[in-house]
């Protein structure tokens, strides 16, 4: 009875009127953000992380949530209306989808991503409710070198979704880590790395980062390739899909759901991966798969539910154990420790409404998208037409008032700047920033826990091997990184994030 | 020879050996059982000047480069230009002026604007933020700033 008595206060807190008008906001602007090509979920998410420091916690973190489902929905759009993916998790929904549209069906296969994703969506829900008090029971058990083990299995894991070199992703961790460190250690209130900045005592702002990396630094990746001109958008005409239609995304939208679910889970997994492995499972046991890339019904459904379970499943690792499994759940951190929530097992202990409300909006805010995506799809194909010219000026003037307004301070918009250069740099050489982000969140409370288990085990490093809780963590570490390294899944993570265009 | 990587690997390096020598002269290391605060640091940037090595040594055996793409300059010293200005005189302009500047330089970036197009943008861009942010949300920043002698 746990379970519906912690649903129930979910809902009385998410169905509150303020809550609603946040999850609205939250899912309107991801689908925005979603249809608008060249931003990115994470760039609207920083750019209005300082917004939502004057809401209260669980508002904020509806919104914030919203936005990053919401995207999903919007990007499945434009991958289907025009064959440009607005996100990179709808790459495989374009494949089938903007055919369809060409043959005239694109309002089925829009009507498809929603159904489907929808479906997705509340399974998501009920699972997370069901899976997310397990988890925490168990985390509470845990120690600092459980935890330690855990972030490094976090960490790990987040070089599965890196795309290109194992090492580079490596050494992106470790600077990750390093750059975190700034500011005054906690044990013996030395100041390190500040340069003798008093600005850079409390450490650096972690929205100034995101916002230089994936802000700005992304804008400069953009501009390289200017977009050509106005897109031709498919017309919408019949947005009913035939019952034959309907009978053919049953099980597609099962399988998808499922495989989503799982992969969403996986610490470093999320919608990406998720939809890319569902679309090829789909292609290999339809009866249809000649169908495949012509057109095929199936090839929306599956990815588009697969891409939506799994942005939503990976909240398990973020809401139970306080571990981000991808830089948009970093973000979500970051929010919870600006709001002065410490991430972790206790927040379903110490904030429960927040924690199920959150977890009860998820379900809501997925309703509001099939209402909003559906009859409105016309409204969105009008923002397809906003030149990309007039759209990243604002995104940087609404990034760098953003950065400024957390502490009221020019200090952070030079480091817009400079992480914004350092971002793009590193790129082009091929080093993606995801595993460096992560490494920043992780690299304080990492060390905090490393420090501490030395303390509590006299100095003896054996301790992580010693303890069985830790001891299977790192073991999962090891073999992730094994599987990771190994030649042929070298080869398919680099064919992946090809056809993506990642 | 892998430009790409040399470059990286080079660029790790230099970084770890940087917080290594940073580590090294201000902070106390201490031992396994009471870590001082440069402990861990060290630790880390001796992985990632391995790392570096590694990655800079696969760069010189490997047999094929990439390419390294075109860089928009112009973008690039446009923006960084448009977001120093702007930290660094954001307070004096005021919100009006001061997004119109960021937003004006940030058109620049991309040589599709012109000029009487980026000025429109960023008129729109800065009227909008104004209201936003300096009537709405109440940033304590003044609409119009100092520097115009109000």
């Amino acid at each position: 009875m746990e379970f519906i008595d912690n649903l129930s206060l979910g809902f009385s807190v998410a169905m509150m009127p303020i809550n609603l008008l946040y999850c609205f906001a939250g899912v309107l602007l991801g689908t925005l953000v979603g249809v608008l090509p060249g931003l990115g979920p994470l760039a609207t998410m920083s750019m209005l992380l300082p917004l939502t420091f004057g809401l209260p916690p669980t508002s904020s973190l509806i919104m914030l949530s919203g936005i990053y489902y919401g995207s999903q929905y919007g990007g499945s759009t434009t991958a289907i209306l025009i064959n440009l993916p607005g996100e990179a998790s709808s790459a495989v929904t374009a494949l089938d989808g903007y055919q369809m549209a060409r043959k005239g069906r694109a309002g089925p296969a829009l009507a498809a991503a929603a159904l489907s994703s929808f479906f997705a969506g509340t399974v998501a829900t009920v699972l997370i409710a069901l899976v997310a008090q397990p988890l925490t029971k168990l985390a509470l058990k845990f120690g600092p070198a459980e935890y330690f083990s855990l972030m490094v299995v976090g960490l790990i894991s987040s070089i599965a979704l890196a795309s290109g070199s194992l090492l580079k992703a490596l050494a992106m961790i470790c600077m990750g880590l390093l750059l975190g460190l700034t500011g005054t250690d906690i044990y013996t209130g030395l100041p390190r790395f500040t340069f003798g900045s008093a600005e850079m005592l409390d450490g650096i702002d972690f929205v100034a980062i995101a916002v230089g990396i994936y802000g700005t630094g992304e804008i400069l990746r953009n501009l390289e390739h200017p977009l050509t001109g106005e897109a031709t958008v498919a017309k919408v005409t019949n947005i009913w899909p035939s019952r034959n239609d309907l009978k053919r995304i049953v099980a597609p939208t099962l399988r998808g759901t499922v495989i989503g679910s799982l992969l969403g889970i996986l610490p470093g997994g999320g919608a990406l991966l998720s939809s890319f492995v569902a679309y090829n499972v789909e292609k290999k046991v339809s009866k249809r798969s000649e169908e495949f890339g012509k057109g095929a019904i199936e090839g929306v459904a599956a990815p588009e539910s697969a891409n939506n379970a799994g942005a939503q499943t990976s909240f398990i690792p973020m809401l139970s154990l306080g571990i981000p499994s991808n830089v948009v759940m970093a973000l979500v951190i970051g929010a919870m420790i600006m709001q002065g929530i410490q991430p972790g097992p206790n927040v379903a202990v110490t904030n429960p409404d927040m924690f199920w409300a959150l977890i009860v909006s998820m379900w809501i805010g997925n309703a509001m998208l099939v209402i909003l995506n559906l009859p409105l799809v016309g409204m969105w194909v009008s923002f397809l037409r906003v030149p990309y010219g007039i759209l990243f000026p604002a995104i940087v003037a609404f990034c760098c008032i953003g950065v400024y307004s957390v502490d009221n301070s020019s200090f952070s918009i030079y480091l817009v700047t400079i992480s914004g250069l350092l971002g793009y740099v590193l790129v082009k050489l091929d080093c993606e920033p995801a595993p460096f982000v992560l490494g920043f969140i992780l690299g304080p409370m990492l060390e905090e826990h490393l420090r501490r288990a030395m303390l509590v085990s006299g100095g003896d490093p054996l301790v992580f091997v010693t303890r069985p809780i830790s001891a299977a963590l790192l073991v999962i570490a090891a073999v992730t990184l094994y599987v990771v390294s190994r030649p042929n899944v070298a080869k398919t993570r680099e064919s992946v994030f090809e056809e993506e265009g990642v | 020879m892998n430009g790409k990587d040399i470059a990286s690997g080079a660029f790790f390096v230099l970084i770890g050996l940087a917080y290594m020598w940073m580590a090294w002269a201000d902070l106390p290391i201490g031992n396994t059982l009471e870590m001082g605060p440069g402990y861990f640091p060290m630790v880390l940037s001796g992985i990632l000047v391995i790392f570096g090595v590694a990655i800079g040594v696969r760069g010189f055996v490997n047999a094929h480069g990439t390419e390294f793409g075109r860089v928009p300059w112009r973008a690039v010293v446009m923006m960084s230009l448009a977001t120093l200005v702007f930290a660094a005189f954001f307070d004096r302009l005021g919100l009006l002026p001061g997004v119109f500047v960021l937003s004006f330089l940030t058109a620049l970036s991309s040589s599709r604007n012109s000029i009487l197009g980026a000025a429109i943008t960023s008129l729109c861009i800065a009227v909008f933020c104004s209201a936003v942010f300096g009537y709405g949300i109440g940033l304590p920043v003044p609409i119009i700033g100092p520097l115009f002698g109000f």
